[in-house]
């Protein structure tokens, strides 16, 4: 496959599975020995199953929540992706009740495609600027300026 | 200008700038003034601005190491995650930090992932997105209000 239909397979994920919810989609893109390194910390299950839980996880965190893609670009079977959540906290997020505010969350991310599916992931999601947002950590800690 | 050329020069970034702790690369590298996107929140930055940022950290973390994981590269971008590593001998003093931490000996491991934006040959704009829990996490930085 071409990187531009890499770039596809990702744009489809986003748009289907985060944006609509559409989780049984992960069965068509994402593979079954699918990893995931980095990810703010988060523990995500190898395969379909753990690409649903996560997605899951932050839309019933933030059931209005929103991934505007703001850059995606792939060379050969990696690709590139730059993208924003942003939500409102109505839902429970992992161990923490609603609170209400609204969040804006970035992340960057570089995916393996093979053969028309998702097989590893290397990313990261700002969760303390999130945690933050939401009032569970104080604004104290801030980050190494580069 | 090939996607190779982009690729090495975020190389010479991470490698030569941060790990052999060369900081008078970055003339060469970055443009004299450029835009930083971190966390989400845009700053405007220059190369001697950079060099202090990096002299803080080294001083925080001697040891400090940035450990490359991928590249990827289309047109004028480029896409990189590292792990850095290091361990707090000095002091410690975070942008939004109402005070310095004193040195922990803790080694803090987090991962980074960042993406480029080239222009004739220097880097002309960066995002930057860091797991900022797991490095304050590392260093005992943080109080869970809610745990």
């Amino acid at each position: 496959m071409s990187s531009k239909d890499n770039a596809a397979v990702i744009h489809q994920w986003l748009e289907e599975g985060w944006n609509r919810g559409n989780l049984s989609v992960a069965d068509q893109l994402i593979d079954p020995d699918f990893v995931v390194h980095g990810a703010g910390g988060q523990t995500v299950r190898s395969g379909p199953e753990g690409a649903r839980q996560l997605v899951a996880a932050w839309r019933t965190g933030f059931p209005d929540g929103r991934m505007t893609i703001d850059d995606l670009f792939a060379e050969g079977d990696e690709v590139a992706v730059r993208m924003t959540w942003t939500g409102t906290h109505t839902g429970n997020f992992y161990a923490y009740a609603p609170t209400g505010r609204q969040v804006s969350v970035t992340s960057i991310g570089i995916d393996r495609v093979a053969n028309g599916k998702i097989v590893e992931g290397w990313g990261e999601v700002d969760m303390l600027g999130l945690y933050q947002q939401i009032g569970v950590i104080p604004r104290s800690g801030g980050s190494p300026p580069q | 200008m090939p996607v190779s050329q982009n690729k090495a020069i975020v190389q010479r970034y991470i490698e030569a700038v941060w790990n052999q702790r060369q900081l008078d690369g970055i003339d060469t590298l970055f443009e004299e003034n450029y835009t930083i996107h971190q966390n989400g929140q845009a700053l405007a930055i220059n190369r001697e601005m950079l060099k202090q940022s990096i002299r803080t950290i080294l001083s925080a973390f001697p040891d400090f190491h940035m450990a490359l994981d991928s590249l990827v590269a289309e047109g004028d971008r480029v896409a990189a995650y590292w792990i850095n590593s290091g361990t707090q001998t000095g002091e410690l003093r975070l942008p939004d930090m109402p005070q310095s931490a004193p040195p922990s000996a803790r080694t803090t491991t987090f991962a980074e992932s960042a993406l480029f934006r080239i222009a004739a040959d220097k880097i002309a704009e960066v995002w930057y997105v860091s797991d900022r829990l797991s490095m304050v996490q590392g260093l005992g930085l943080i109080s869970w209000a809610a745990r």
